[in-house]
Order: structure tokens, then sequence, then C-alpha cells
């Protein structure tokens, strides 16, 4: 994994945001911490296959959820369904858009949404993770990457 | 103009000939006419009036005596049109010679401008057994592929030495589309598969970067593209060289922005974590070790190595980064020999000593900066005046967390006399102890009731100096030493004989805990852990020629007393 | 003209449905996977499908090749987060009749539904 990977994901999250209205969303410093503090109130996970393996997550509290779904689909809907959907696609989203920078042999898997602030979830590597936090509209996410 | 001339022009008009010939030869036939009425005026006495009158009298003579006037005007017309004719047979020639002229000289301007694009342009045409490359291509394609790569008959074939099998294959995708028509012009730039490719070329062969890019040509039936080749090597070389330029000439901007951007907590937690893994790194490099432990020791040399670069790329200290990079390359490159000499191990040191001169500067800059924030507001103007606020304001942080009441006292705390490059080394061994004092030494206030003490702890920090030694000394009033916890640890964690570790009495138990690794011996993720961080602290006192000294009541107190001369180089902080 | 939405994001289902009647397009029906979407196609019989490619049960392509396979003439527009060009050509070469990247751009979607409705 080095610098360029995890630009392109962090592009993909800047993308993202972008469409969705005026406010820019901002990328903090990246950082190693095993501790799992970072975990929001829901998370979704991809993982990634093929020429590079590894995965990523995002992770945000629900209000933070509400507000993207809002702003995507332009009706508020709160319920769990809407809020889980939200954050798979968002995830969906992050990784399907790194495709072209990584290559032919890359796949992207269908997100895993967990509710719930855990203890810490481990992505089914023993790659180092970085976790970049990200600030949108007041609100706090984290985007964690581990790949080869 | 002259009456001569004007006669020959007259005279040698097609027409004028033509009238003149045939009145001449219409003459015959009122000839004929007057005749036969001479030979019937035969019998009567001759008189050429009357033969006159009588062949006029006669009505078919009047018209014989016409024709040669009728034969001579239809002729003047005749005439003129064999002049017409001949006008532009002889004119045609000399149009077919202008239209062959120019017709010539577009071909040449065409040919100018094949010759002159600096783009390698040909037509690509599709045939049933493929895409075929047109004969007229321009003078560039030479230039960009090389003779030996001319570009002629089928596309595929003649790109297939500059493609990888993955590009193949994505350009075959790519025709498979433009044959089934379902690409507008949009989707052939987008869709494009070899926007940019990296390969050997030219004449002589070296490396290029090519940009194709293929257009649609106004055509009905679809089955013809313009494909374009353009050399971008130059810019590309240019734009890597003006990165790699940036990223030289950013280096010390680089440093500080980073440190500024990163915040002194995370970069202190970063940089107490290089400590840790540049101790092992020394030790081992500086150490005995038998044969069978060097393979370990190497790996270990590399996670450590690798650790640091990890974390430094992360946090954006790319000359961190890249020195680490460099260093782990060396080691990589001993773990490919069978069995390595001491000697192969030398490189390692002269990477050690960048290492440890890059970490240096970073702490530099980083007390800088605490005594700028001092500066700034407006209360210490030392580096070394400032860590006594350094180590409140963390304890501050800490205490409360960890549930204890702690109080800092430096009022023996002076920097008078000692020079200032010291001021890393000083804040960070107090910084160390202190955290130790925090989380290990003082009880909280529960407990420390119970042992009759008051419920809040203290941590004293002296520093005085004479005139050739700086005295420096750290103490709390907490439990002490753990030394069950320490024999734990020594055999759980750093593995030594569980026999030999019972035996050992007190002293020996706390030499213990200052063993390298000691503290680090339950982390195998990069963050040190709040560890004990004794090792450090042993082996920054012994880099700057000093000593330490200890004194302890279990369950009372404990005093690090710290000791090392003024005048040493402190070249490098650790190890 | 009557159109199926696929993909197994609701938000994503929401979106391309306002967009739809929008563009006066009559939402049929709707899928949430591949298996679900040969089904309804098969039932519905819809004049347009949009189509996302990472789904549970069955993904995208394997559902194009399934619908071609019942109506080769079927007008499918995949909608997908991915975004590599190689993978995008080989979705056209397989059938489908234009491709749109998540997130989705609205002047985009409006030019690439009108070319694939006009066909």
């Amino acid at each position: 994994m080095n610098a360029a990977s995890i630009k392109t994901f962090v592009d993909g999250v800047s993308n993202f945001f972008n469409r969705l209205g005026p406010e820019a969303v901002s990328i903090g410093v990246p950082y190693i911490k095993d501790a799992g503090s970072y975990l929001g109130e829901i998370t979704g996970i991809i993982g990634l296959t093929g020429a590079r393996k590894g995965g990523i997550l995002i992770t945000c509290s629900y209000g933070m959820i509400d507000l993207i779904s809002a702003a995507y689909t332009g009706t508020s809907d709160a319920s769990s369904a809407a809020r889980i959907d939200m954050i798979g696609e968002l995830a969906n989203t992050i990784s399907g858009n790194a495709s072209d920078a990584f290559g032919t042999d890359f796949q992207i898997s269908v997100p895993v949404v967990i509710t719930g602030k855990p203890e810490g979830i481990n992505l089914p590597t023993r790659l180092p993770t970085y976790i970049i936090p990200l600030q949108w509209r007041g609100q706090n996410a984290h985007l964690v990457v581990g790949i080869e | 103009m002259n009456i001569s001339v004007w006669r020959d022009k007259f005279l040698s008009k097609k027409s004028v000939k033509y009238t003149a010939v045939a009145f001449g030869l219409g003459l015959i036939f009122p000839l004929i006419a007057l005749s036969i009425d001479i030979g019937i005026m035969n019998e009567l006495p001759l008189e050429i009036d009357s033969i006159a009158y009588v062949h006029i009298a006669n009505p078919l003579n009047f018209l014989v005596d016409l024709s040669p006037f009728v034969i001579g005007f239809i002729s003047y017309f005749l005439g003129r049109s064999a002049e017409q004719v001949a006008f532009y047979s002889a004119n045609l020639e000399k149009m077919v010679q202008e239209r062959t002229l120019q017709l010539a000289h577009a071909k040449n301007n065409v040919e100018t401008i094949l010759n002159s694009v600096r783009e390698g342009l040909f037509i690509v045409h599709r045939t049933d057994n493929g895409y075929m490359i047109s004969a007229e291509k321009s003078a560039a394609c030479a230039k960009i592929f090389g003779k030996k790569y001319s570009m002629q008959g089928d596309f595929q074939k003649a790109l297939s030495p500059f493609l990888s099998p993955a590009k193949a294959k994505e350009l075959d995708n790519f025709l498979k589309l433009l044959r089934n028509g379902l690409a507008d012009a949009d989707m052939l730039t987008d869709l494009n598969p070899l926007k940019e490719i990296h390969t050997l070329a030219g004449e002589p062969e070296k490396e290029k970067y090519i940009r194709f890019a293929f257009n649609t040509v106004a055509d009905k039936d679809d089955s013809q593209f313009l494909v374009s080749a353009i050399d971008v090597t130059e810019e590309k070389l240019l734009q890597i060289e003006v990165q790699e330029k940036n990223k030289k000439h950013a280096e010390n901007t680089q440093m500080v922005l980073s440190v500024l951007h990163i915040g002194p907590a995370l970069l202190e937690d970063f940089l107490e974590g290089v400590d840790t893994e540049l101790v092992i790194v020394v030790n081992i490099l500086q150490g005995e070790m038998s044969a069978s432990e060097t393979m370990k020791n190497i790996e270990q040399l590399g996670r450590s190595i690798h650790s640091i670069k990890g974390n430094a790329s992360l946090l954006d200290l790319k000359v961190l980064a890249e020195v680490a990079h460099e260093f782990e390359s060396a080691v990589q490159q001993i773990r490919g020999i069978d069995v390595p000499q001491w000697a192969d191990f030398l490189p390692l040191a002269m990477h050690l000593d960048r290492l440890q001169k890059t970490v240096q500067g970073l702490k530099e800059l980083l007390t800088r900066l605490h005594a700028f924030r001092q500066h700034t507001s407006g209360e210490i103007d030392s580096a070394i005046a400032a860590i006594p606020h350094n180590i409140a304001e963390m304890v501050g942080r800490f205490a409360a967390e960890a549930g204890k009441k702690v109080s800092v006292n430096t009022e023996e705390f002076s920097g008078k006399g000692i020079p200032n490059r010291f001021a890393y080394i000083l804040r960070d061994i107090g910084i160390q102890m202190t955290r130790n004092s925090l989380v290990h030494g003082i009880e909280n206030p529960e407990a420390r009731l119970a042992a009759g003490k008051s419920p809040e702890g203290n941590i004293a920090l002296k520093l005085t100096s004479d005139a050739e030694t700086v005295y420096f000394s750290v103490r709390d009033d907490g439990r002490s030493f753990n030394f069950e916890k320490i024999r734990e640890k020594a055999i759980v964690e750093l593995k030594l004989e569980p026999s030999m570790v019972h035996q050992w009495d007190n002293e020996q138990l706390i030499e213990c805990a200052f063993r390298p690794g000691f503290s680090t011996a339950d982390t195998t993720t990069m963050t040190a852990g709040r560890g004990m961080g004794l090792d450090i602290v042993n082996s920054r006192i012994r880099n700057v020629g000093g000593k330490i000294r200890i004194k302890y009541a279990p369950g009372l107190f404990t005093e690090f007393a710290m000791s090392f001369p003024k005048n040493s180089e402190n070249k490098n902080v650790i190890g | 003209m009557k159109i199926m939405i696929v993909d197994d994001s609701m938000m994503v289902r929401r979106i391309i449905e306002k967009f739809a009647d929008k563009l006066k397009l009559e939402v049929v029906g709707q899928a949430a996977n591949g298996r679900e979407a040969v089904e309804n196609f098969e039932k519905l019989r819809p004049e347009l499908v949009t189509l996302d490619m990472t789904m549970p049960e069955m993904d995208g392509l394997t559902a194009m090749q399934k619908i071609l396979a019942i109506d080769p003439k079927a007008r499918i527009i995949i909608a997908s987060a991915v975004n590599n060009s190689d993978t995008i050509v080989q979705a056209l070469n397989s059938g489908a009749k234009a491709y749109l990247v998540k997130p989705f751009d609205e002047a985009k979607m409006i030019a690439t539904f009108t070319k694939v409705m006009e066909n």
C-alpha cells in the first residue's frame, strides 16, 4: 500500500461528497491507531480482491448518514433500512471508483454493514490499516483502508 | 493594326477559307445553267444581253444563280465551328496541363503536411481480416516508432511490440466496441485504452511515453478511423522531473509543514514509536549475535525499519519515509545473502546514521515548535524553560483520565547554564519518567489513603547544573517498583529462564527493566504502548555519556537521578 | 416507455425512479439482485432496464446475459460505481446499450437515456 493507493480512495470520497452539495468534505491526516475508537454508530465494509487484496471501511454516526441520505436522494428517511442501504452504497461507490486506477483485475465485494458501535473491527487481512478522518457539514466520519 | 497582319489573320481564318472555297465551287451551278442556256440559244442570232436576259428570265436559273451565295453562307458557319473546335482542342491541352499542375500542388501540400506534423497519423480501416493501416501516413511515424516497427499491415499486429498482453487485450475489446458501432465520440476518448503507453521505441530504441487517440472519420459506413500517436515522453519526463525537484526542494518546508499540520501530540507519539524501534535497531547492529540469531535479527531489523517507514509516510513525513525506505532496501539486500558476514552489515551503519540524523532534525523542529508556542503565549522564552510547562500540561491531560490526582513540583527546575541542545533529551526523558510515574507509580486516591498517604500524588522534577555536569532527577511518591510484574514480564515477554529470574534480587530486577526491548516486548504493532520506556531513557543517557542512579523505597517513593557532562556532543540522541 | 430499475441499494433505486419520473418513463418494476431482475424482466418485459453490477445472489453482468437471452433487443443501461475503462468496454461489447458511472451526473444521465431510448 502506498500513498497513491490511499489517495485513490480519498479521491473517491471527495468525488462522492462533491455531488451531494456545495459543502466540501475535508480530509484529515491519516494515522495508525489500533484502538477501534474511531468506529461510529454505523459502518460499511467492502472487501477488495484481485490484483490487490484488502478492504475498506467507512464509518460515521447515524446523524451523518441521515444527512448524506437526504442529500443523495432528496428525501429524508431515517429508517434503519435506509441507513444501512446508504452506508453500503457509499462504501460501494468509493471502492468502485478506485477500479480504474487499480486495473482490470480489481474486484469489489457486496457491502457488509454493522450497526452500533463495536469494540473493534479487524479487516479480513493482516495488513496495516490507515485511518483517514473526514469532516463534512460539521460531522465526522472515518475511512479506513487496508490493502496490499 | 498593320494592314498586312490584319490581312494575314483574315486570310488564315478557317471560316474565310471555307467560304471562299465553297463560293468558288458553288459558281459551277450557274455556269452549267448558263452553258445550257447558250446551247439552246445557238440556233438564234447571238447577243450577250439576250443570253443573260433569257438566263435570268428562267426562274430555275435564278435559284441556281443564288446557290454559290447560299453554299458560301453555310460554309462560313461551318468554318466558324471548325475554328472553335480547334480553339478548344488547343485549350484543352492547356487546361489539362493546368489542372495537373494544381493537383501536383495539392498533393505537395498534403505531403508537406504529412511530413511536417509531429504526430504519427494514419488511417485504419476495417476489413474482413482485421484492421489495416493505410499506406499514406505522416513521416513522424518512423520517428516515433522507429524503422524497425513500421506501421503497416494489420493494426493490432503492428502495435503488439509496444503493448503488454493486458493492454493488447484491452485494445482488442475496444476495437470490438468500435466494430459494433456502440461508441460515440465521447466514448472514444473516455474508453481509449492507449491513453499512455510506456514502451521502448524509436531509433535508436529508447524509453518513451506514447499517447494514442482514435478519431472518427466522416465516413458513411463507419469503417475507418484516424489514429494519432503523440510522443509525450518529454512532457512526461518533465513532469516526473518537476515532481522529483519539488520533492527535493520541499524537504525542509515539508518537514515544517507536516510537523505543524500533525500537531505536537501525534508527532510525539510517533517519535516515541520511532525511538523504540531505533533502540531495537541499534542494539541489533551494535550487539553481539550468534550465527543462529542473525537471520532472526535481520528480520526484526527489517520489521522495525518498515514500521518507521510506514508511520512516517502516513504522517506525510516524506523525507523520513524515504530515508527509512532506503535503509529497508539495504536490509533486504542482506536477506538475500546466505551467510552474511559482519562486513555486509557495514552499509547499514551508514543508513542508520542518516536515519538518526533525520529523526534528530525532526525532533529539533518539534522542540522549536514547543518553544515557539510558549513564546507566543508570552510566558517563557527558552526551550528548556518550557519543559515544566509541557510536563505539567501532559500530567493535567492524563491524570484525570487515569483516575488519579497528581501535582507536579518544578520549583527546583532551572535551565540556567544548560546548553539548549539538551532541550529535547531533557524534555523527552522528563515526559517518559513522568508518564511512568503517572501510570505505574502513583496510586489512585483510595489506594493512597489506604496506605496512609495524601490522596494527591506528587511528582518532582529537578534540574540543576554545575560547571561540568547537568543533574536531572524525577521523583514520585508512589508505590515504586512492582517486582512481581517485572518478574512476570521478564519470563513471559522476554522469554528469560524462569529459574534464573526467580533468583534475581531487586536490583537485578530493576536492571532488567532497563533492558532493550523490555517496554516494547508485548507490542507487536508499531504503536509503542505506554510502556515503561526505561530502555529508551537508558540509551539516551548512555549516549550523552551520563549515568542513572535509582533511589527507592517500596510503597513510598522512587527517584531517578540522572547526570551527564555538559560538554558531551549529543550527536545522536539515541543509541 | 416502460422501465425496470435494478440495484441492491434502495437509495439508488429511489434516485433513478425520480429521474425516470422526470423523463416521463413508467416504472413497471424494480429488483434488488440479479435473480429478481431476470424474473421480473420475464414477467414485465420493460423496454428499458437500468442494471447495477455488484449485487448479491447474481451479479449484473450475468443477469444481463440472461435478460439478453430472453430478449436480444433489450435496452440495458448499466449503472455502476466501477469506473474501469476496460470493464466498461467489455460490458458494452456484451450487449449493454450504455454505461453510467456512480455517483450520477444528471446531465450525463439525460443524454444517455435519451440516446438509448431513441434507438
